[in-house]
This record gives C-alpha cells, sequence and structure tokens, in this order.
C-alpha cells in the first residue's frame, strides 16, 4: 500500500494537471484556448497548472501569432509521456489491489 | 484526488476522447437528412414521370427545363438536409452541455468536408461532360469515403455507414442507369436506417 502511494507522481496529484496530461497525450499541440474548452477552467488557474507541467519539463511550450494575438500552444515531452503511462500504472495497480 | 483512482481513470478516459473526437452527432439528423432525401427524389419522380424502366439521366439529359428543375430539387435537399443536421447536432452538444466550435468539431468537419469537395467537382464534371449515369455512383462513393475519413474524429459507428455507401456506389457502376434507384436506397433509405440504429442505441 505505502509503495503504491509512493509511486504515484506528485505532478498529477492534482485533478486539473492529469486533465491536461490526459489532453496532450492523444494530441499534437494544443493551444490555451482548447484546454479552456474542454476543462471549463478559468485563465488563471489554468496558467499556473500548465506552468508546474512545464516546470517539471512534462510539457513543452510554443509561442506564436495569430495574425496579432499571441498564441500558446503546448505539447506533452517525452518524459511527460513516461510520467503519465507510470502514473496510469499504479492507478490501475491500486484498483487491482482494491478488489 | 488520491481518494478515487477509478473516477480518475473515467475522467481521463472522457478527456481523451473528447478531446480528439466531437460526439455530439444526433442520429436524428441522419433520419431527417433521409427523409429530405426521399422527398425529394419523390418530388422529382413525380414531376418528370420518371419509371423503374427509364434509366434516369439519359431521357432527361437534353431537356433543359428538367435539367433546371433538377438542378434546384438537388440543391433544396442539400440545403435542408444540412439545415437539419446542423440544428440536430447544436441541440445534442447542448444536452451534453459541450461546445460545438471545438478543436476536434473543426478537424471532423475539415476531414467530411474536404473528400466530399472533391466528389462534388467531379460530379459536377461528370454532368457538364454528359457522363450522367456516373453521377450517383459518384456521388455515393465520395459521401461514403467522406465519412469513412470523418469518422477518425466523431462516433466510429459513423464509419459503417460509409462502407455501405461505397458498396452502394461501386454495386451502381454495375448496374449504370439505374443511379436513381441506388441514389435513394444510400441517401434516403440507409440514412434513415443508420439515424435509427444510431438514435435508440445512444440516444434513448
Amino acid at each position: 500500500m505505502k509503495d503504491l502511494i509512493q509511486n504515484w507522481d506528485k505532478a498529477f496529484e492534482n485533478k486539473v494537471r492529469l486533465g491536461i496530461m490526459s489532453i496532450l497525450i492523444v494530441n499534437d499541440w494544443v493551444d490555451f484556448n482548447g484546454f479552456k474548452e474542454q476543462l471549463d477552467l478559468t485563465d488563471g488557474n489554468l496558467a499556473s497548472h500548465l506552468g508546474a507541467l512545464e516546470k517539471a519539463t512534462y510539457v513543452e511550450v510554443r509561442k506564436s501569432f495569430i495574425g496579432k494575438k499571441p498564441n500558446t500552444s503546448f505539447r506533452a515531452t517525452v518524459l511527460g509521456r513516461q510520467a503519465f503511462t507510470n502514473h496510469l500504472q499504479s492507478l490501475e495497480k491500486f484498483i487491482k489491489s482494491q478488489s | 484526488m488520491s481518494n478515487d483512482p477509478l473516477n480518475d481513470l473515467r475522467e481521463i478516459r472522457k478527456l481523451m476522447e473528447g478531446s480528439t473526437k466531437f460526439i455530439s452527432v444526433s442520429g436524428l439528423s441522419a433520419i431527417f437528412a433521409g427523409a429530405i432525401a426521399l422527398t425529394g427524389a419523390g418530388i422529382a419522380w413525380w414531376k418528370l414521370g420518371l419509371s423503374m424502366e427509364t434509366p434516369l439521366g439519359y431521357a432527361y439529359a437534353s431537356d433543359p427545363d428538367s435539367i433546371q428543375f433538377m438542378l434546384v430539387d438537388a440543391f433544396l435537399v442539400l440545403i435542408l438536409a444540412t439545415l437539419s443536421g446542423l440544428v440536430f447536432t447544436i441541440r445534442k452538444a447542448k444536452q451534453q452541455s459541450q461546445s460545438i466550435w471545438t478543436q476536434s468539431s473543426r478537424q471532423l468537419l475539415l476531414d467530411f468536408c474536404l473528400p466530399l469537395a472533391v466528389g462534388g467537382v467531379f460530379s459536377i464534371f461528370l454532368f457538364t461532360q454528359g457522363f450522367i449515369g456516373l453521377i450517383a455512383p459518384s456521388m455515393l462513393i465520395f459521401y461514403g469515403l467522406s465519412l469513412i475519413n470523418a469518422s477518425h474524429k466523431t462516433l466510429s459507428d459513423v464509419r459503417y455507414l460509409g462502407y455501405i455507401q461505397v458498396f452502394l456506389g461501386c454495386l451502381n457502376l454495375i448496374f449504370i442507369g439505374h443511379g436513381f434507384v441506388f441514389w435513394c436506397l444510400g441517401f434516403g433509405v440507409m440514412h434513415m436506417v443508420y439515424g435509427s440504429i444510431m438514435y435508440f442505441k445512444y440516444e434513448r
């Protein structure tokens, strides 16, 4: 039980971050509004969680312009994908251990 | 969040699917599109006095009035079917509290419209070049391919409707001149059958 919890990734303790990674796993570049449409969050909340994932180098950031509007897109890094897979596996293990 | 892993997994699954697929397509739009197609075909049938034995097109391709009537009829069918599709999609998206203009719905629209537009241009040139008998098969085949192409971005059941349309189009190539029958089967009957199945599978 204890080592199961240890395997859980601290970066995914928050539901929003887990949600962000779930979207990035199955998509290539996703922009800020893309996350907002799916997750229904405020700008500040979303930005802080994306920042945390960027700090953990689980996502990479690309800044560009659409016309004159700045547009920030995100993509999962190899490390991020690996961490997400590990996290899913420990979730799975936990569920199996309960049944 | 660590208290409920099962719920986490469910949430992950929902986000993965929702962010790549646009699933607010309604069976009702297919039913109505089918009914509109059959009505349009019925009007053409009645107005031009067609019969099963008269291969459509060969008999009327030379008569400008008939052609004009058919074009107006076909155009109205297209507009009404698209409108009904839009209305029911918006309605279902509202029921599921999803937005209709998302990254995945835009991608779906593009995946669907690109092969369809090529098919449209192709069919127009078949018409202007006088290959009337090939119009119905080409419409069915291109429409089927558009559905198959779009099925990656929405409910995967859409693919089966695509297979059926392509099959009907190919079959029509063997029975050239009976495009009217195949067109009614594909765009009318199959839409209604498929729409009903989808409606009872997902919306009841």
